[in-house]
């Protein structure tokens, strides 16, 4: 297999807010219409007393919609641990990667409104045709120990495209190196991991002065890694080299099979992964997914070993996670 | 934060000037949880406008807004259900206090001159705001080539 070492669609713009920068495949579709405005889906959740599992269905839309971003409003300090797992009802494409934890952390998958980056964008905008649905499955677990999660709301946010030029939806889009790919050939795609040991359903727990290696799953199309985000870099963990902060922990990254891609040592886990930081209700990060200096092709059946140190002789992390945000590249 | 898109460029092409313009409105909230004041509107401008960014004077993270536009009209949070949910004020604006106090919109929205849009606020359940200032950073579209400018029946041509 050839190694991948440019992204030949061009595609990198980041997860931060940065107003109408779409990625090439979201404006090659925006072309395909003469009339754009802006979207807004607001959606309220009720999660309760934990564990509890809730599937709701977006209501059909009158036009086709470029879904680019999420927002959650709700208590930052739960948020981290309310799980989501989209899927579009057309195609049951999920885009949480299928794992021991039923979902992606929602401060992965969204922005929380109370952040310096209040909106998050997605790796790759969503293009949901009229009349469709996502179906949204939400999960609380039992860890960490929280009585009732707070009322929710989730916005999901975009662009409305109406009156297509040829009267219809596209089914191609040209990206910039010239090839035509299937409108819905590229899917946001989280793949979410626990730090440490797997102590029950979803207790994760990383021993001081412990290291541990563990593996993404691989994914049957190859996958663009755009970008990071840990729900440790936050309050709940602390941010500094304090006995309990985050700094304590470092990770090491190697795709497996790749024999050129490869880490040398341990980086601290702040120089890789962003997260929402700060108080509970003070988030402070702009990045609470921090990009890869260029979104990375994953081969189709290759895996990702993270290798987790835990530095400090005193702190041990519980209900660590990490996730990798990505763009699936796969034709249906 | 201000990224033009080729859709705004066509737009902006077919003026000769485009000056800055900030709009603020007053909401008019009295300090009462959950009120709904009456809608309020932007300012009627005499030339086409482009609104990129809102930002609003207060804090509070559960205050809610629906926003529609005349001339045309747009809503841009269309919603079937019984009971519509309306919007975060902060996943649409800029809230004073934080890094980002302005937020840019994610595809800025023309407007027609003498055009307005409709804004319908919720005030916070748990911390109710009295008064409220919502902000709008816009482009002023001024001297058309054509002498009437860009309308959505020109549409955006690729």
């Amino acid at each position: 297999m050839k190694f991948p070492t440019r992204i030949m669609t061009g595609d990198k713009v980041g997860a931060a807010w940065a107003g109408p920068y779409l990625t090439p495949y979201a404006e090659a579709i925006a072309e395909h219409y003469t009339i754009r405005t802006p979207w807004f889906s607001t959606l309220p959740i009720t999660l309760g007393v934990p564990p509890k599992r809730l599937v709701l269905l977006t209501k059909p839309l009158q036009n086709d919609v470029l879904i680019l971003g999420f927002q959650a409003q709700g208590n930052a300090a739960q948020l981290p641990f309310v799980y989501l797992q989209v899927e579009h009802t057309s195609t049951g494409i999920p885009w949480a990667a299928p794992n021991v934890l039923p979902g992606v952390p929602l401060s992965a998958i969204s922005g929380l409104n109370s952040n310096a980056m209040p909106n998050l964008k997605l790796p790759e905008a969503f293009f949901m045709p009229a009349g469709t649905q996502l179906r949204l499955e939400w999960n609380t677990l039992g860890q960490p120990s929280i009585a009732s999660y707070a009322a929710l709301l989730l916005t999901l946010i975009g662009i409305q495209l109406t009156n297509p030029i040829d009267g219809s939806s596209p089914r191609t889009v040209r990206m910039p190196n010239g090839r035509d790919i299937p409108v819905g050939s590229r899917v946001p795609l989280f793949m979410t991991m626990g730090v440490g040991n797997r102590q029950s359903l979803a207790t994760y727990f990383l021993s001081n002065s412990q290291q541990r290696i563990q593996y993404l799953p691989p994914i049957a199309c190859d996958v663009e890694i755009h970008d990071l985000s840990t729900n440790m870099v936050s309050a709940a963990f602390g941010i500094g080299t304090g006995a309990t902060g985050v700094s304590n922990l470092q990770v090491k990254t190697t795709v497996m099979g790749v024999e050129r891609q490869w880490t040398p040592n341990f980086a601290p886990v702040t120089s890789l992964f962003g997260g929402p930081g700060g108080a509970a209700g003070a988030a402070t990060q702009i990045f609470p997914a921090m990009p890869y200096t260029m979104p990375y092709v994953l081969p189709a059946g290759r895996r990702i070993k993270v290798a987790v140190n835990n530095s400090s002789i005193t702190a041990t992390f519980t209900q660590g996670l990490l996730t990798f945000r990505c763009v699936r590249l796969c034709e249906y | 934060m201000f990224w033009f898109s080729k859709y705004v460029y066509q737009i902006l092409d077919r003026y000769k000037n485009h000056f800055e313009s900030v709009d603020t409105i007053p909401i008019g909230f009295t300090g009462v949880a959950s009120e709904r004041p009456a809608p309020v509107f932007t300012n009627l401008v005499s030339e086409d406008l482009l609104f990129f960014a809102a930002a609003v004077d207060f804090s509070v993270s559960d205050a809610l807004v629906r926003i529609r536009s005349k001339s045309p009209a747009y809503d841009w949070m269309a919603d079937t259900a019984a009971t519509p949910q309306d919007t975060p004020v902060n996943a649409l604006a800029g809230v004073f206090s934080q890094a980002l106090p302005i937020l840019p919109l994610i595809q800025p929205f023309f407007l027609k001159r003498q055009g307005q849009l409709q804004m319908q606020f919720t005030n916070s359940a748990s911390a109710p705001v009295t008064g409220g200032r919502w902000t709008w950073r816009t482009l002023r579209l001024v001297d058309p080539f054509d002498g009437f400018g860009w309308d959505y029946s020109v549409g955006y041509t690729a």
